[in-house]
């Protein structure tokens, strides 16, 4: 990009770069100085630690702890900061080992829907024509079927087996690719007309090589940025799942506690609010982190 | 126009039958045992495996047992639950409440989300549009269950401002903090469409000729500023209604009320199959028409999206 703009400015103090910078350039200035990503930062990495390994975090394994009834719905106290359920386990423990199951579910649809989504995305908007047309009716069909619904389906259906969270990884990464698929298709489209991927295709670049090379890393950014929304959003499906009962099975998830919980607020409401809480700033973050980034950059906004 | 509509008809009738012919597939084939996927985890009598593979025509190929079930539903006689009630009877009576609830949270919405949308719109940067615009990304970043527990803790359980769950003789009260739940998101989407669209129309030049005409402001804002922004606003109302539908599943589960949503709540937890399909594809078909109603009513109100 510097050599392209012709001036290229050399500015020996390290600390002030006063050099024309680059689209990408100017957003990591943007965002190195936005508070809000860097809050949202912390908080999804301090989950996605929480998640890694839980043990850092909680003394007790919540997976092999043994619950008291005699400890049932015990208010917080300061060996039990978030208090007990109505099963009479820790609270602080469920919540932490609960990070899991959500991140994982997260993570695995988001890279299931990320793949579809470049594949669909890039097919339809680099060949156009009847491919494409083929392609924006299946869309059409898959965007017909809301997400919690089909995801209710898909995960009912595989229920019988005991699979973990793979059900509902599949449920929600077979839908959710919609968004970023068009997403990459309208910047792949855009990209395509551009001189320079005319110039590489005479030069005698492959279909495969102007896919690659030259028109992917222009859809990065925009790609990045649906994903990671995304991300916040599915983790927000998998706790919705677990609370109607179609969650994960035999795994701590916030979304089970928390339908747990409900049904005892009338006597205590910390086993609910304090996975709720945990629940909410992940998505928050994820969202947010999306947002930032989005805003960067995005050149109208400068 | 004619062609536009017969292409989008087209359209979702193509739509309508991939997504019903996957939701079916889902949830027959998947599973090996399509009546273990119908029941789930509850022990089966030899009766009620015959009457399940003659209600679903299990013993016939698959697309012969789509057909079948199209036909069924088509028709209004989707088959028997689990327990043996007909499904049309669980059906009718649980329509009229979730409808209440849906209309009460769009009139929430539409008074709440679009006149804060005005007023944030025409104090853009303000303190009113600041906190709205914060408290609107929290709504939209939490989700709707979880909004709806801790408002039942909170304004039920806590300060005793409504009842925590659906109490029939209450009237239409019953369905106020539910529907303000179920309303929550929407009310957020349409407050920063609505501002966006505000702040944007009163940038326009046809604003700045009515004002030079000697018009008041107040003419200028509540006709010809209000008239233009309210267009993205509608359209989005009615694809809203029916994901509100969808929403319905957490929201009456949550309070307990025994509408459309609230049944496949009950059906998931019960395992009961029949009940849960058809209500799931009842659910799609509302979702696929007014998708269509809406993309029709955009390009009756917005020329350029016909010809484009």
């Amino acid at each position: 990009m510097d050599s392209a703009t012709g001036q290229i400015v050399r500015v020996e103090d390290a600390t002030e770069r006063i050099a024309p910078r680059s689209l990408s350039g100017d957003a990591w200035y943007d965002l190195r100085h936005s508070p809000i990503f860097w809050i949202s930062v912390t908080i999804a990495v301090t989950m996605v630690l929480i998640a890694a390994v839980p043990g850092w975090f909680s003394h007790l394994d919540a997976r092999t702890a043994t619950c008291s009834l005699s400890d049932s719905l015990g208010r917080p106290s300061t060996g039990h900061w978030f208090g007990f359920d109505k099963q009479g386990c820790d609270v602080y423990a469920r919540v932490i080992y609960g990070a899991r199951a959500s991140v994982l579910v997260g993570v695995f649809a988001t890279l299931l829907s990320g793949l579809t989504a470049l594949v669909i995305g890039l097919a339809s908007g680099f060949y156009g024509g009847w491919i494409d047309a083929v392609l924006a009716r299946f869309t059409d069909i898959v965007l017909g079927l809301p997400l919690l619904l089909g995801a209710i389906v898909i995960a009912r259906a595989l229920a019988t087996q005991d699979l973990g969270i793979w059900p509902v990884v599949l449920a929600l990464g077979l839908l959710g690719w919609t968004t970023p698929a068009r997403v990459i298709r309208s910047s792949v489209i855009a990209a395509r007309q551009q001189d320079y991927v005319q110039a590489a295709r005479v030069l005698g670049a492959g279909n495969l090589r102007l896919m690659a090379r030259h028109i992917l890393p222009n859809a990065l950014a925009p790609t990045i940025v649906v994903l990671t929304i995304a991300l916040g959003a599915f983790i927000s499906a998998e706790a919705t799942l677990s609370f109607l009962g179609v969650g994960p099975k035999n795994v701590i998830s916030w979304g089970a506690d928390i339908a747990e919980a409900q049904r005892w607020i009338r006597q205590a409401t910390h086993p609910l609010l304090f996975p709720a809480g945990f629940l909410t700033l992940t998505v928050l973050a994820f969202i947010m982190l999306g947002d930032a980034v989005r805003e960067a950059f995005d050149p109208r906004l400068r | 126009m004619s062609a536009y509509l017969i292409r989008r008809l087209l359209q979702m009738v193509l739509a309508f039958v991939g997504t019903t012919l996957i939701v079916y597939a889902l949830m027959f084939q998947i599973a090996e045992d399509p009546l273990r996927a119908l029941a789930g985890e509850k022990p089966l009598s030899p009766s009620q495996r015959i009457q399940l593979t003659e209600q679903y025509h299990l013993d016939r190929p698959f697309l012969v047992q789509y057909a079948f079930y199209m036909r069924g539903l088509v028709t209004g006689n989707p088959g028997r639950t689990i327990a043996g009630r007909p499904i049309a009877d669980v059906l009718s009576e649980a329509w009229p409440r979730t409808i209440r609830l849906a209309l009460l949270s769009l009139v929430i919405v539409i008074v709440f989300g679009v006149a804060g949308g005005v007023f944030a719109g025409l104090k853009r940067g303000g303190a009113f549009d600041t906190i709205s615009l914060a408290l609107s990304l929290v709504v939209i970043g939490v989700p709707v269950f979880v909004v709806g527990t801790v408002f039942q803790t909170v304004f039920a359980v806590r300060l005793g401002w409504f009842r925590p769950s659906y109490a029939p003789e209450l009237g239409l009260a019953t369905y106020v903090l539910p529907a303000i739940v179920l309303g929550l998101l929407s009310l957020a989407t349409a407050l920063r469409l609505t501002r966006t669209s505000v702040a944007e129309n009163l940038r326009a030049d046809y604003v700045r000729t009515a004002a030079a005409k000697g018009l008041s402001r107040t003419r200028v804002v509540g006709v010809h500023v209000l008239r233009n922004s309210l267009i993205p606003v509608i359209t989005f109302l009615g694809v809203e209604l029916g994901q509100l539908m969808m929403g319905a599943i957490v929201t009456e589960g949550i309070f307990n009320i025994p509408g459309i949503g609230g049944r496949l709540f009950q059906g998931i937890r019960l395992e009961d199959g029949p009940l849960v399909v058809t209500i799931v594809s009842i659910l799609v078909t509302i979702y696929l028409v007014t998708n269509l109603i809406v993309d029709v009513l955009y390009a009756v109100l917005d020329p350029r999206i016909r010809h484009g």
